[in-house]
């Protein structure tokens, strides 16, 4: 059985402030005058499973917003808004010890039609390997009257998986100015945190 | 004869482990390195490379483009400041690997070379990397001038220093402190 590696549970608590998700049924708000400034840092929800084993570089996989985006103490975009990855690099694990790797982006959520474009990702990732574990058989031969260096190449490193559900944190590439979207608002009741500045993504 | 063998064998490789184990504890006595912010609308990635002995004497050079970027010896790092978006590296000696990342504006990656076992030589494997995992690795001299280039982008000895200088925010300085490795580690074992 091989070693696994999972990311996402490492970022279930995410750096960015509890809110109260907008309730269905809230009547749109207009948002004309609001822009969601550059570089807003968004939690986002893995919606499938992505690995280094099973992943193909060039590949395509589902986010969603999993906290909402808040301006002025108002939701402006939801929780649940889909969204769009891509994997920059996949390679599985081999042998010699060498790890999976995995490098991922995430490129853009829906908002109100229109893509709210993503950047800066948790950087890429490569499982643990096994390559000091190989070194430490290979030195062990200098000893041993077998072989047992040659084990080393049937020995594989740890695979990396963003498991569905798993979180993480991007940022917002331009300002994005609502424009006359329709989206549905709620208020946040957390008027502490409002009162500090602290719920505008930053 | 055969005890004399195993004798020398182990006094070899107790003094290869002997070796492995002082590297760290010398590097962290030298200076904190000091990775500069990149120039503005550029992102950077930092490649080294960690000390150990196995494959020491191995190559590790970057290629990109079909063009080399910079060598890449035992216990060295160099910074390549480049433009945004995707790129894909190639290591190569005796072998190749290659890893693609994606460079973001005004912010630093990592990528780390190691050398594993190969068949006739070790082989070169480069892969993603962290900061925490930088840190740890103690790697702390810069490749030199002579050995970068002709592919552009990596910043020579004297222009890091002339941008560490020029920084007038604070820049990120790593300490190499092996306790922060374990505690900055993001992942789990399943």
């Amino acid at each position: 059985m091989q070693p696994v590696i999972l990311l996402g549970q490492a970022l279930a608590v995410v750096a960015l402030p509890s809110v109260v998700s907008a309730p269905a049924g809230v009547p749109a708000q207009p948002a004309a005058d609001r822009v969601i400034p550059a570089l807003t840092a968004v939690a986002l929800r893995f919606d499938e499973e992505v690995s280094s084993q099973s992943s193909k570089t060039g590949a395509t996989f589902p986010l969603t917003l999993a906290e909402p985006i808040i301006l002025d103490c108002k939701v402006v975009v939801p929780a649940g808004a889909r969204g769009e990855g891509e994997v920059i690099w996949a390679k599985k694990s081999g042998g010699a010890g060498t790890a999976g790797e995995l490098v991922l982006a995430a490129r853009w959520i829906e908002v109100g039609g229109r893509h709210l474009r993503l950047r800066s990702m948790q950087p890429g990732a490569a499982g643990r390997d096994s390559v000091g574990k190989v070194d430490a058989y290979n030195a062990a031969t200098v000893i041993s009257p077998l072989p047992i260096g040659l084990l080393g190449f049937a020995m594989k490193g740890a695979t990396i998986v963003r498991a569905k559900g798993s979180l993480a944190v991007a940022k917002t590439v331009e300002a994005f100015p609502l424009g006359d979207a329709n989206i549905p608002t709620g208020s946040v009741r957390n008027d502490e945190l409002c009162n500090e500045g602290k719920l505008n993504g930053k | 004869m055969a005890n004399n063998r195993t004798a020398m064998a182990r006094v070899l490789l107790g003094a290869g482990l002997a070796l492995a184990g002082v590297a760290p504890a010398a590097a962290a006595d030298r200076a904190p390195v000091v990775i500069p912010p990149p120039p503005a609308g550029k992102g950077q990635i930092v490649f080294y490379r960690t000390g150990t002995i196995m494959g020491a004497a191995m190559g590790c050079a970057v290629n990109e483009n079909g063009q080399k970027i910079s060598s890449l010896g035992s216990g060295r790092y160099f910074i390549l400041v480049t433009s945004p978006g995707r790129h894909e590296y190639l290591v190569k000696s005796e072998a190749k690997d290659v890893l693609a990342l994606e460079v973001e504006p005004d912010e630093t990656q990592y990528a780390m070379c190691r050398i594993k076992m190969g068949i006739m030589a070790g082989r070169p494997d480069l892969r993603p990397s962290t900061e925490a995992e930088f840190k740890a690795a103690h790697t702390d001299r810069l490749v030199d001038a002579d050995d970068m280039g002709p592919g552009p982008g990596a910043l020579r000895p004297d222009e890091v220093k002339a941008a560490v200088a020029a920084t007038s925010a604070a820049p990120a300085v790593v300490t190499p402190a092996a306790s922060e490795a374990a505690a900055a580690a993001p992942a789990s074992a399943q």
